[in-house]
C-alpha cells in the first residue's frame, strides 16, 4: 500500500442537504419526470461516487447533522454506513459563530457548538471548522472589543473541541465580519494551543490575501485546508461587504474546483512539502452546478498537478 | 377561483444537484420569470424563521432574506409586479419550520409557541405589504419530532396540542386586525393528521382561523379528502391542491423523517399536480358547486424538474377549467 504524508478529504456541501439514506425504487423517481433525480437524492450514492472516485474522507456541514439522524439514527450509524462504502474517516465538520462579536451570544453558541463537537465526536472526527463571526454586512468593521470576543469565542470552543479530542480551526469567508484589515490580527488573537487555521485558498484570495505567503508565514498554526481555486482574487470591498455576498446576485461563480481559476496550487504544495505537512487535506467545491464532473476534475488535477509535487 | 402557484414546487434540497445554486437570487429571478410566463398572477411563498444564516439567502426564504435583498416586502412586490407577478397572495408558516430553526437557535421548547407567534406576525405584517389574504398556517412539528422531545409523556403531548390551538386563536386574532385569512393545513405528520383535525378545529375560534384542505395530506392520513371537500368548501377562505401516489405503509408519518421515507417502496410523497393519483376534477366541481372564491393553492410540492413542473402546473389548472367546462368534471 502506498504510503503518503498527505490524503485528501471532500466536504459534502456541494451536494446540499441529503435527506435520502438510500432510494430504493429506481422507477419512482424516474417513471413520468425522465431525470437523474435517482442519482443525487441519498447517501449511499453520493459516499459511492467519492469513494469510487478516490478520496478516502468526507467532512459535513453541521445543518446535516439534524437531516442525518433522521436518516441513520445516529452519527455512529453514518459513519458505519460510510465506512462500508470506502469512506474510511468523517475528518471534519463546518459550523459558524454567528453573533460572536457580541459577549452575550456566546452561551448560545457555546450550546450550538456542543451539539456540534458531540457530533462529530461520535462519528470519530477530528477537526471543527468554523466561520468565526457571521457576515461582514450588518456585523463588520469589528472594533478592538468585537475583535477580541471573537477570538474569546473561538478559544473556549477550542478548549471544548479538545476534550472531545478534536482540534477547532478557523475557516475565514471572504465575506465574513472578521476579515481583509484583521485577518492575521484576529488569529494572533487566538490560543494557539487549541485553535488552528484551515486555509480555504479560494476564501482568502478573494479576501485580498497571497495564499503562498500566508501559509509561509503561518503554516504552524495552518493544520487543516480547504482547496479551492477562483477566478476573483483581491475582490474589491464593496463585492465582499454586500448583503449576502456569497451568493452573487448575478451568478458569478466564486468558486472552482483546483485548476478551474488563477491559484498557485503548485506553490502551496510545494510549501507543504518543504514545511513537512502531515494529514488530511480538504477539498471544497460549494457552488458548482454539476458536483460530479467537479469531484472528478479535482481527483484528475490531484492525480496529474498536486501528487507529483506533494504527496 | 384564484390559481395561485406556490415556490413550495422548489426544495433547496432535492430539485437537483448542487443547493447553493438555489440560493443564489438570479435563480429565483428566473424562477420568477418562469411563474409569470406561465400564466401565474398570485404566488404563495412557504416561508422559515427568521435566522442570521437564511437571511443572506438570495432565495425568498424568510421576510429577512426578503428586506435584504429588496429592502422591504413593499420593494419585493415592486419587483414582482415589474416581473408580471401582481402579489404574493399566501405566505405559508410551518411550526415543523420553526422546531427545525431550534438547532440553531438554541430556543428552549417552552418559548416554542411565542418564537411561533411572533414569526406569524412578522409574516403577516409583510402579507399587508405584499397585498396577500391569506396566512397558511402548519400548527405542529411532526409527531416523530414531538416523541424525541416528550418521550411518552402524553401529558406533555396533550398540552403542546392545547398551545398550538391557544397559539393558532391568537395569530388568527392578529391576522382579522390585519385583514389577513388564518388557515390551517394539517400534515399528515402533524398531531392533527387525517380526521384528527375535527377535534383540533373544535378547539378553533371559527371567526379568526379556518380549515384549508389539503387531499394528498389528507389522504395520506387515510382520511376521505372529497368528504372534507364537500364539508368545508363553503366556509374555506383557502384551499391547497397537492399531488400524491404515496401510500404510508410503514407508518413513516409518526418517524422524524416523514416527508423522506428512509424504507420500504415507496419513498417518493409528493408528485407534480396531475401527475399524482388525487381526483381534483371532483374537487374542482365541489368547489365550484360551493360557490368557493378563494385563492386554490397549488403546490407541486418538492418537484424534480423545476422548468417542467411550473408549466405542468400550469397545464394541469388549465385542463381542470376546461374538463369542468365541458362537464367532465361533474
Amino acid at each position: 500500500m502506498e504510503t503518503r504524508n498527505i490524503n485528501y478529504t471532500y466536504m459534502t456541501n456541494l451536494w446540499g442537504n441529503i435527506n435520502y439514506r438510500q432510494i430504493n425504487n429506481f422507477d419512482e423517481w424516474y417513471m413520468g419526470d425522465f431525470g437523474s433525480a435517482y442519482y443525487y437524492q441519498d447517501w449511499d450514492k453520493i459516499l459511492r461516487y467519492f469513494a469510487g472516485a478516490g478520496f478516502k474522507g468526507i467532512e459535513l456541514m453541521v445543518f446535516s447533522v439534524p437531516s442525518i439522524r433522521n436518516a441513520f439514527g445516529s452519527m455512529k450509524n453514518f459513519k458505519e454506513f460510510a465506512q462500508e462504502r470506502g469512506i474510511e474517516r468523517i475528518t471534519g465538520m463546518f459550523s459558524h459563530h454567528v453573533g460572536s462579536q457580541d459577549r452575550r451570544n456566546h452561551p448560545g453558541i457555546f450550546a450550538y457548538e456542543q451539539q456540534a463537537i458531540d457530533a462529530l465526536a461520535e462519528c470519530d472526527g477530528i477537526n471543527l471548522i468554523v466561520q468565526p463571526a457571521g457576515q461582514y454586512y450588518g456585523t463588520g468593521p469589528l472594533d478592538d472589543e468585537g475583535l477580541k470576543n471573537v477570538a474569546e469565542c473561538m478559544n473556549t470552543v477550542g478548549r471544548m473541541c479538545a476534550e472531545k479530542g478534536l482540534a477547532v480551526s478557523i475557516h475565514n469567508e471572504f465575506w465574513c465580519a472578521v476579515n481583509k484589515y484583521d485577518h492575521e490580527k484576529f488569529l494572533e488573537m487566538t490560543d494557539p494551543r487549541y485553535v488552528f487555521y484551515c486555509l480555504d485558498t479560494a476564501q482568502v484570495s478573494i479576501m485580498g490575501k497571497d495564499i503562498c505567503k500566508f501559509y509561509d508565514a503561518y503554516h504552524d498554526r495552518v493544520r487543516y485546508f480547504h482547496l479551492k481555486d477562483t477566478t476573483y482574487i483581491n475582490a474589491p470591498d464593496e463585492k465582499r461587504f454586500g448583503p449576502g455576498a456569497e451568493f452573487d446576485e448575478h451568478g458569478a461563480r466564486w468558486f472552482w474546483e483546483p485548476g478551474g481559476g488563477l491559484l498557485d496550487f503548485k506553490g502551496l504544495l510545494a510549501l507543504m512539502k518543504k514545511h513537512g505537512h502531515r494529514g488530511w487535506v480538504g477539498i471544497e467545491s460549494d457552488g458548482t452546478p454539476d458536483p460530479l464532473s467537479t469531484i472528478l476534475l479535482t481527483k484528475n488535477y490531484i492525480d496529474t498537478v498536486l501528487d507529483p509535487i506533494y504527496k | 377561483m384564484k390559481a395561485v402557484g406556490s415556490f413550495g414546487i422548489v426544495n433547496a434540497d432535492t430539485s437537483g444537484p448542487g443547493a447553493f445554486l438555489r440560493a443564489a437570487k438570479w435563480y429565483w429571478d428566473e424562477v420568477t420569470d418562469m411563474f409569470a410566463a406561465a400564466g401565474f398572477k398570485s404566488i404563495m411563498i412557504p416561508m422559515v424563521p427568521n435566522t442570521e444564516n437564511v437571511s443572506r439567502n438570495g432565495a425568498p426564504i424568510c421576510t429577512a432574506s426578503i428586506r435584504t435583498r429588496f429592502g422591504s416586502p413593499e420593494g419585493y412586490r415592486a419587483y414582482l409586479n415589474e416581473k408580471g407577478i401582481d402579489n404574493v397572495e399566501v405566505i405559508g408558516i410551518s411550526a415543523q419550520a420553526q422546531f427545525n430553526s431550534l438547532f440553531e437557535t438554541g430556543l428552549p421548547i417552552e418559548q416554542f409557541f411565542d418564537a411561533f407567534y411572533d414569526h406569524a406576525a412578522d409574516c403577516t405584517d409583510a402579507l399587508t405589504q405584499l397585498g396577500g389574504s391569506t396566512l397558511l398556517i402548519s400548527p405542529t412539528p411532526g409527531i416523530g419530532f414531538l416523541r424525541q422531545t416528550f418521550g411518552d409523556d402524553e401529558t406533555r403531548m396533550q398540552k403542546f396540542l392545547e398551545d398550538a390551538a391557544t397559539c393558532l386563536n391568537r395569530i388568527g386574532a392578529l391576522c382579522r386586525e390585519k385583514g389577513i385569512n388564518a388557515v390551517v393545513r394539517n400534515e399528515y405528520w402533524t398531531l392533527m393528521r387525517g380526521t384528527a383535525i375535527d377535534a383540533f378545529l373544535e378547539k378553533l375560534d371559527p371567526a379568526v382561523v379556518s380549515y384549508a384542505p389539503d387531499p394528498a395530506h389528507l389522504e395520506i392520513a387515510g382520511a376521505d379528502y372529497v368528504s372534507y371537500y364537500e364539508r368545508y368548501a363553503k366556509q374555506a377562505k383557502a384551499v391547497c391542491f397537492t399531488d400524491t401516489k404515496f401510500v404510508d405503509e410503514l407508518g413513516v408519518y409518526a418517524t422524524i423523517s416523514p416527508e423522506f421515507p428512509q424504507d420500504g417502496r415507496l419513498q417518493r410523497v409528493y408528485y407534480d399536480l396531475g401527475f399524482g393519483g388525487i381526483d381534483f376534477d371532483r374537487l374542482y366541481a365541489i368547489l365550484k358547486e360551493s360557490g368557493f372564491d378563494g385563492p386554490v393553492i397549488l403546490d407541486s410540492k418538492y418537484s424534480l424538474d423545476i422548468p417542467k413542473g411550473i408549466l405542468r402546473m400550469r397545464t394541469f389548472w388549465n385542463r381542470l377549467e376546461k374538463n369542468y367546462a365541458a362537464g367532465e368534471g361533474r
